[in-house]
Order: structure tokens, then C-alpha cells, then sequence
């Protein structure tokens, strides 16, 4: 079979996946006609292959000028990697680098972790994948550190 | 559900008396798994990195904060939901649809077809018009 790619048209990580186009192929196979698939948009959301759910615990210490002397940061999600594996609970390095081990703060002391979680849907691709959950838990803890305007002392 | 046009398609689809078979995934609750992930956000977990001393640190006391963040499955919702064309006879012909993976849709077909590794008659023609177009000028 040849496999012609049109353009893609927006939804990048979930084109990705092959189903709806050999879905046509099967169904074309099984009728012997030219057939058009059409996801309905419910489907097409109950069905999606998601950006993961993720829960994010923070913690941070700070010096009395408020800069972080120690930083803690933990997040549980269950990986992309369970579409391959069902048993997989813990991030795979590259997810794990997205927005999480490459924190762009030099604190003198700081640890990364991550906790497991099994999956119950598909979990998929999205742009940008990991770094949408990590880059919120960072950026948001970040701004909730910052002391209040005008009381900084240095 | 086939059907000639859409809105038959769906007529179709109303007529069905389907009994799902839900999966192990059945009792799965998004409520329930929220306050699971909260949790083990609360309990130690693996290490994938550090620097320092981050309990000795925090042993020593002085002003200390922490912060709980969530973020719910999230659905690609496109505009225009999947969609693709095909014409086979056997399980020879054509597929056509807005895929990043056209290997993965002719494994598909080849595992279906008996050939677990079949040849990948692959036609990207829109890259290759392209290409060829760059290549040109």
C-alpha cells in the first residue's frame, strides 16, 4: 500500500499516530470500495491519545534576601511511554529532561524527582509535550516566591 | 458505521444497540487518580537529579515554602477532527490522510495483510514535490 501525506493541518503529536489513516485502509480492504473516514469531534476527544495528567509538588527555602538556598521538585505522570508498555510508570529521560532535570536556576542545593503513576488512557504526544506541565509548576512556583512589590531588600 | 454520506452514517450509528466492553480501565476515575497523583507528589520518589544538599538544607529551618500544581489530560482538539481516505483492492492501493507517521499506517497494513515486515512502498509525494522544487531553484 502506498501512504500519501497531505498536510497535516494542526494537532502535531496526535499525527503522530497511524490509526485513522489505516483505519481507512482496513475498512477499504473489508467493503472493496474507496472509503473516506471522519472522526466525529466527540470522538475525536474521547478517543484522543492526551497530553499527560501531572501532579507537581514544590518546595524551596530562602535566604532573608528571598533567593533559594535549597529547592525540591517532584512530579508524577504517567508516561508516554505506557502506550508501548502498560507496566511503564515512571518519565523516560527525555520527557523527564522537558522543563524538569534542566531547571535553568543555579541553586546551590536543588533535587529532581519523580514519582510513578499508572496509566488509564492513552497518553500521547502534544507540542511540547512534558514541558507544558513542568514549565507551569516552575514558572508559577518561581512567581509565587517572588516577594511582594517594593519589599525586596536586595 | 459506512454509509453513502454522513447524515446516514449517523442515522446508522442511532440504530445500534452496542454493549461496550470497557476494559480494565473501567472504574478508572479522574477525581479519584487526581487525589492518587497529589499523593505520591507528597511521597519521596526517584531521584533524576541533584546538587548539593537539599535535606540538611531545609534541616536548618528558616523561611520555607511549598506549592501543589495540576494539570489535567488535555486534548489536541483540531479543528478538523481525524480524517482519511483509502481505496485498496486486496490489500493493494492508496492512503491518503494529514499523518507524521505513514511507516506506522503501512506496518499497520502489512501486519494485517500477513507481511509483518512488508516492503514500505512509501510515497511522501507533497515532501518530494517539494524537495524536488528546492532542488530546482
Amino acid at each position: 500500500m502506498i501512504c500519501h501525506v497531505t498536510l497535516l493541518g494542526g494537532a502535531f503529536g496526535r499525527k503522530s499516530k497511524p490509526d485513522h489513516v489505516a483505519e481507512a485502509a482496513v475498512l477499504s480492504k473489508k467493503v472493496g470500495r474507496p472509503v473516506k473516514v471522519v472522526w466525529t469531534r466527540e470522538d475525536d476527544i474521547k478517543f484522543d491519545y492526551y497530553n499527560t495528567v501531572a501532579a507537581m509538588y514544590m518546595k524551596a527555602s530562602l535566604d532573608p534576601k528571598g533567593r533559594p538556598t535549597a529547592w525540591l521538585q517532584r512530579s508524577v505522570f504517567p508516561p508516554i511511554t505506557s502506550i508501548f508498555d502498560v507496566n511503564a510508570v515512571y518519565g523516560d529521560p527525555g520527557h523527564l529532561q522537558q522543563g524538569w532535570t534542566d531547571v535553568p536556576y543555579a541553586i546551590p542545593n536543588l533535587r529532581v524527582e519523580n514519582g510513578p503513576a499508572k496509566a488509564h488512557v492513552r497518553i500521547g504526544w502534544l507540542r511540547s509535550v512534558a514541558n507544558i506541565y513542568h514549565g507551569f509548576a516552575v514558572q508559577s512556583f518561581t512567581d509565587e516566591l517572588r516577594p511582594p512589590r517594593g519589599s525586596r531588600s536586595g | 458505521m459506512i454509509a453513502d454520506n454522513t447524515w446516514a452514517a449517523f442515522q446508522g450509528r442511532k440504530s445500534l444497540n452496542v454493549v461496550w466492553d470497557n476494559g480494565p480501565n473501567e472504574s478508572y476515575d479522574s477525581d479519584q487518580y487526581k487525589r492518587e497523583l497529589q499523593e505520591t507528589a507528597r511521597t519521596p520518589g526517584s531521584w533524576c537529579g541533584t546538587e548539593g544538599d537539599v535535606d540538611s538544607t531545609f534541616a536548618k529551618g528558616g523561611k520555607t515554602f511549598e506549592a501543589d500544581y495540576y494539570v489535567p489530560l488535555l486534548a489536541h482538539a483540531p479543528m478538523e477532527p481525524l480524517v482519511a481516505l483509502a481505496e485498496l483492492q486486496g490489500w493493494q492501493g492508496h492512503g491518503l490522510g494529514p499523518t507524521q507517521n505513514p511507516q506506522a499506517v503501512q506496518d499497520i497494513v502489512s501486519k494485517r495483510a500477513g507481511h509483518p515486515k512488508g516492503p514500505r512502498d512509501l510515497s511522501r509525494d507533497l515532501a518530494r514535490r517539494r524537495v524536488r522544487k528546492k532542488v530546482q531553484a
